[in-house]
């Protein structure tokens, strides 16, 4: 039960973010789509990948840090 | 000899010149028609898009007053400065692209291995599963709304972004597509590769997922574009006006009393760009896709 409670608010604190706060499950999700591109772009050859992929996988991981501090600032925005 | 030769072929390139010239004449016509009603359902397409655009570049004040003048006399870009300063737009176009980039990484993920499996998969019910995947399509999302919204708020996840990620990343129509395009890849190819060693799985990374680039293409295309615009289900299920993704933050500019049509226009405009940008980019291997997978009517 305490698992239970400890994963939803985990789970709440990282899927919701009010005004001038992170968004921290934002920021998760760019990391983590940013590792899963960049390794089909950078590891595997077979991919083939192009100019896309490459500055896609950059522009996640840009995506991410913005996530994280951007949204700090004075609201609104 | 020589010369009846060199008439007969002559006269063979004559008979094909003139058939072919008075077949292509022939055939004229429907390519012109063709051409004529794709140019007219473009510029239907295009022209409200354009007329926002120009309305967008219009002072508030001359918009009603000037609104069959499509091209403004004096352009100005104060509607996205204001829309821009006034309105929180920058975190929600960051909702949209938290939601968008998530439910398009999941879903091309969960969809190319779900149709791996039902395209090369032996399994018992393959068949049955299937067919309940596709029939999955033919229900309405709308009826979906209160039991999904009943659901949701029973794991506490209502006013979250899980509520919209999840709910969207299981997609029939990606299933279906991607399945399509295995289907397509021959048989050999995966015994070849499974005589040099690979596993299931790593067929389907190093060779399944790497010939598949162009479905892929399409896939993240049309799954971008369908969360970019996804307006309902946030709207129930998203309370804080800090958490809405960008269409439900524009459609609520629009308030009772008020409404402020340029600067609504000039954040529809805004919005239309990351589509338009996604579409560009994988403009090629979208085609590809497309044609790849049989979905031309898609």
């Amino acid at each position: 039960m305490a698992f239970d409670a400890f994963t939803i608010d985990v789970l709440l604190k990282l899927g919701a973010a009010g005004a001038n706060q992170p968004i921290v499950g934002g920021a998760l999700v760019f990391l983590v789509a940013g590792i899963g591109i960049g390794y089909l772009t950078f590891v595997r050859d077979e991919f083939e990948a192009g100019i896309v992929m490459k500055v896609g996988t950059i522009a996640l991981f840009v995506m991410a840090i913005l996530a994280y501090y951007w949204p700090q600032r004075p609201w609104p925005h | 000899m020589t010369l009846s030769t060199e008439d007969e072929g002559l006269e063979i390139e004559k008979e094909r010149g003139v058939s072919g010239y008075e077949q292509a004449k022939g055939r004229q016509w429907p390519r012109y028609l063709a051409h004529a009603i794709l140019i007219i359902a473009s510029l239907i397409a295009f022209l409200p898009f354009f007329w926002g655009l120009m309305t967008s570049l219009k002072p508030e004040s001359q918009i009603f007053a000037t609104i069959y003048q499509i091209i403004p006399a004096h352009p100005t870009l104060e509607n996205y400065v204001f829309v821009w300063v006034n309105q929180p737009l920058d975190r929600w176009v960051m909702n949209s692209l938290v939601l968008s980039v998530a439910i398009v990484f999941l879903t091309l993920l969960l969809d190319t291995l779900a149709g791996y499996a039902l395209a090369k998969g032996r399994f018992r019910g393959k068949g049955l599963l299937f067919t309940l995947v596709i029939g999955t399509l033919v229900i309405p999302p709308q009826v979906l709304l209160v039991p999904l919204y009943l659901e949701v708020n029973a794991i506490n996840w209502g006013g979250t972004y899980w509520a919209i990620i999840v709910l969207f990343i299981a997609n029939p129509f990606g299933t279906f597509f991607m399945r399509q395009f295995f289907l397509t890849i021959p048989d050999s190819l995966m015994e070849a590769a499974r005589i040099d060693g690979c596993n299931t799985l790593e067929i389907y990374t190093r060779i399944m997922l790497p010939m598949a680039k162009p479905a892929l293409s399409s896939l993240t295309v049309f799954t971008f574009i369908f969360a970019w615009s996804a307006f309902l289900w946030p709207l129930i299920i998203i309370n804080d006006h800090a958490m809405f993704p960008l269409q439900v933050g524009i459609a609520l500019l629009t308030g009772p009393y008020t409404n402020q049509w340029g600067q609504l226009l000039a954040a529809s405009i805004m919005a239309a760009v990351p589509v338009i940008t996604a579409y560009l980019l994988a403009q090629r291997t979208f085609m590809e896709g497309i044609a790849l997978t049989g979905n031309k009517g898609a």
